[in-house]
């Protein structure tokens, strides 16, 4: 990552930022927030903000990705959160999440309400009595996104290294959940310290600025 | 019986909304755990039907229809609306007393810190999620042949509505095969 790089204060002459109006920081949000549908947002959050819009810096655009994608939560809400708030403090934040979540929030409901029209009711289906057919193409359904989350899961090992340690960390999680039956949060407790360890034990690759 | 629910569902989701790092999938797993496992509210094979269906439609918009309709299984529809609050209020909350500080320190060491440690767990998480929505589905040998078959075809670049597609037609098909026991 060159991040630490480009923050070295003055080292580059920065193109001048604009000021973020109240008006154009909902409809852009509004527009990302539509476009997760589509896929990965991430080449179009810099496209709008920083070249199109000149909000922000990329530095400090690809920090705040980061944190996006750290902090718990979903990714394009803590951007909106963390993003809105530099650009127009609390309201910039509530306006920014409020237009990130808008069609979202239409497309489910339209989904919703359509699913409630067409008399399909899940749990009934669950108990195979209407269309065992249906029943067995959700199941179908289910075990497929089971196999889209593996992949999507083995792409993100992948980035970050697919090492002893981190297989471990994986598999200790798994275990922890599906053998001795722990919740989730316990889970998470019991990982954070292992990734902490590995990572101060196997040392950072890559030097950091200061 | 379903407003009962709602405020222990509304605690579980603000805690989840704490732990869990990134969407989708990786909600599953403390889904499964706590809805279908801890407190019967659901059963599995609905969970997993629910969030096949959901995948459906891609990023927030499925994910909101996911935890909506999970709240709305479990809690009517006072649920449906309390239950996407509960998962992205806190964490939003979190986020955004975090961000100032994130910001101030350019490059510092612990930033890079805090990422090498917590991208490993994000990733456990999102392994966790496809174990539990392949053992709630319940499909047996079939089940693991679509989910094998949809793994491929997704890092060989499938879209997915077309796994998702041909994942249910294939179920549905080697589920209809005489001879071949789930």
């Amino acid at each position: 990552m060159t991040e630490a790089a480009a923050e070295i204060p003055n080292a580059t002459v920065r193109p001048k930022l604009e000021p973020a109006s109240p008006g154009a920081l909902f409809l852009t949000f509004l527009k990302l927030g539509a476009a997760t549908t589509f896929g990965d947002t991430t080449a179009l959050v810099q496209r709008e903000l920083v070249e199109r819009r000149r909000w922000l810096g990329e530095p400090a655009l690809r920090s705040l990705q980061g944190l996006s994608r750290i902090a718990p939560g979903l990714p394009p809400i803590n951007l909106a959160v963390a993003v809105g708030r530099r650009l127009g403090g609390t309201r910039g934040a509530v306006a920014a999440v409020l237009a990130t979540l808008a069609v979202p929030v239409l497309l489910a409901g339209a989904a919703g309400i359509a699913y409630a029209a067409t008399g399909l009711h899940v749990p009934s289906l669950d108990a195979g009595t209407k269309s065992p057919g249906a029943s067995s193409f959700l199941t179908g359904l289910a075990a497929a996104s089971a196999g889209m989350a593996f992949a999507s899961g083995f792409g993100g090992l992948r980035r970050i290294g697919i090492s002893p340690g981190h297989v471990a960390i994986i598999l200790l999680m798994a275990g922890a959940m599906m053998l001795l039956h722990w919740p989730f949060a316990l889970v998470v407790l019991l990982a954070m310290p292992l990734s902490l360890g590995h990572e101060i034990a196997t040392g950072r690759k890559k030097p950091t600025d200061g | 019986m379903a407003e009962e629910r709602l405020p222990l569902l509304t605690l579980i989701l603000a805690i989840l909304s704490l732990v869990s790092i990134g969407g989708g999938p990786k909600l599953m797993a403390p889904f499964a755990h706590e809805f279908v496992r801890v407190h019967h509210w659901m059963s599995g094979a609905a969970l997993a039907g629910v969030y096949g269906l959901t995948r459906g439609i891609p990023g927030l918009g499925g994910m909101i229809l996911l935890v909506g309709f999970v709240g709305w299984t479990i809690a009517g529809t006072a649920g449906s609306i309390v239950a996407p609050l509960a998962l992205l209020l806190p964490s939003s909350l979190l986020c955004f007393a975090v961000a100032p500080f994130w910001q101030a320190r350019p490059g510092a060491p612990w930033k890079t810190l805090a990422q090498h440690t917590i991208r490993p767990v994000a990733v456990g998480q999102g392994f966790l999620g496809g174990i539990a929505v392949l053992h709630i589905a319940q499909g047996g040998h079939a089940g693991l042949a679509v989910a094998a078959a949809a793994f491929c075809a997704r890092l060989a670049g499938m879209q997915t509505l077309a796994v998702l597609g041909l994942g249910g037609v294939l179920f549905t098909a080697l589920q209809a095969m005489p001879g071949v026991t789930l």
